[in-house]
């Protein structure tokens, strides 16, 4: 079948499909209950979701060094929910903590520079515990932020949690090593039992589960992290839909 | 009015904006989620959740005249939610009305080789039926999609080009084997049944 019939018969049929619905005059009433209560919508959570995405991204950093798998390591972090740094107090907060200097306005792709915050970690693996101060940096586009993590590498880790299943794509730039994760997460109460479904998807590196929320929960986290001058680097992202260039080419722009 | 003064006002707390832009937009919206999900009810679900995620976030959209293909994003990411979680376990005839199954499959789509192209497409992964309900059916050209889904031209290209691919091979296998779907009784009319 040439490209051209296939093309033909698609619109056809997509438009067979779709052209004779209409919205319900349900949702009408549905959408406006929705705005006038409290109940939970994607925006209202993520305020209150605002410390554990921080977390999140910190365990996304453990994640990608692959400590996490088999639950040997961890990484918490705290932030005050409220906390807004502006770009100024940013880059100093951390030049202060790390000595980095690379903190851009913009991001490639349009991204611009939200506000920062300050992150205290403890990360422990091996029965040893080591406390970070990093510093987080916000970015948004069409209502979709990214995380830049900016801090000391962590030195409690020795090597064995190299074994990380979950699938990663590399990039040089500047003689510096990129890797991309694009991981899904599926956030869970903390009384939540794995299934064997779950244990067995975690080995095969397609899921990451993560404990704390409310009720269980998917979502997909995208992240391109490295380290320069000493510093380690992480950028990433929930359900940002970036794909792994698009994000190394963001990384090559902060390597500058 | 415009989207941009739309979006203006409701930046300013006017609600009544927002219906407006919700009236110009609901059945589109509706109609690419359905597309999306396979679903007529996850389709009002996904409808509601994007309209109430860029209601709730209109502060961070810049330039109003963008607000289609930020509600669009909205959509698409809040569909591939959505496929994750259902691993995309709908049939086809959930498109249609509840209790008509099959029957309605038929009467839209007329021929076999539409339905068996319908089959074929609900086998696609989440981010291959984005790009090609927004293509296909939205005529957005790829720098718009890659622009709606936040992704590079060059992904929507590929994305595009494998599922085209995709959508071949299921047609052009089922073309080359009519005769072993009829005496296995099991003639593909479009009714996906994974």
């Amino acid at each position: 079948m040439d490209q051209n019939k296939l093309e033909r018969i698609l619109r056809k049929t997509l438009h067979d499909c779709a052209d004779g619905l209409q919205a319900p005059e349900t949702l009408d009433a549905r959408l406006q209950h929705a705005l006038r209560s409290d109940a939970p919508a994607p925006v209202r959570r993520m305020a209150g979701w605002k410390k554990r995405v921080l977390a999140l991204a910190a365990v996304a950093a453990i994640a990608v060094t692959g400590a996490f798998a088999g639950g040997l390591g961890s990484i918490t972090s705290h932030a005050w929910v409220n906390q807004r740094m502006d770009y100024d107090q940013t880059a100093a907060r951390m030049t202060a903590v790390c000595g980095a200097d690379v903190l851009p306005e913009t991001l490639e792709g349009g991204f611009a520079f939200r506000y920062g915050a300050s992150v205290e970690t403890v990360a422990e693996y091996g029965g040893k515990s080591e406390r970070r101060d990093e510093v987080e940096a916000v970015y948004e586009k069409d209502g979709v932020q990214l995380h830049l993590s900016v801090h000391l590498p962590y030195t409690v880790f020795d090597g064995t949690e190299a074994n990380n299943p979950v699938p990663a794509q590399t990039n040089t730039v500047s003689e510096t090593t990129l890797t991309f994760r694009d991981a899904q997460y599926k956030f869970v109460p903390p009384d939540y039992e794995k299934t064997a479904e779950d244990r067995q998807a975690e080995a095969d590196g397609t899921l990451v589960i993560s404990f704390g929320t409310d009720e269980v929960e998917y979502r997909t986290h995208q992240s391109v992290q490295w380290e320069r001058d000493g510093v380690a680097y992480l950028l990433s992202g929930f359900d940002t839909g970036l794909d792994a260039q698009t994000m190394f080419d963001m990384a090559a722009g902060i390597i500058g | 009015m415009t989207d941009e003064e739309l979006v203006r006002r409701m930046q300013g707390d006017d609600m009544q904006a927002f219906d407006a832009l919700y009236a110009r937009y609901k059945d589109d919206a509706f109609r690419i989620a359905c597309l999306l999900t396979g679903s007529r009810a996850d389709g009002e679900d996904l409808t509601q959740e994007a309209f109430v995620t860029c209601a709730r976030s209109i502060g961070s959209l810049r330039d109003g005249a963008r607000f289609r293909p930020w509600l669009l994003r909205t959509l698409t990411r809040a569909a591939w939610r959505y496929c994750k979680r259902r691993r995309r376990e709908t049939p086809v005839a959930a498109f249609f009305e509840t209790g008509e199954g099959e029957s309605a499959l038929a009467a839209v789509l007329r021929s076999d080789e539409q339905r068996r192209l319908y089959a074929a497409l609900d086998t696609l992964d989440e981010k291959r039926r984005a790009v090609i309900v927004l293509h296909y059916f939205e005529d957005c050209p790829v720098h718009e999609i890659a622009c709606t889904l936040g992704v590079t031209e060059g992904t929507v290209k590929s994305r595009l080009f494998s599922a085209r691919r995709i959508l071949r091979q299921a047609l052009t296998e089922k073309e080359s084997k009519p005769k072993e779907a009829h005496i296995n009784g099991s003639e593909q009319t479009g009714a996906h049944t994974s």
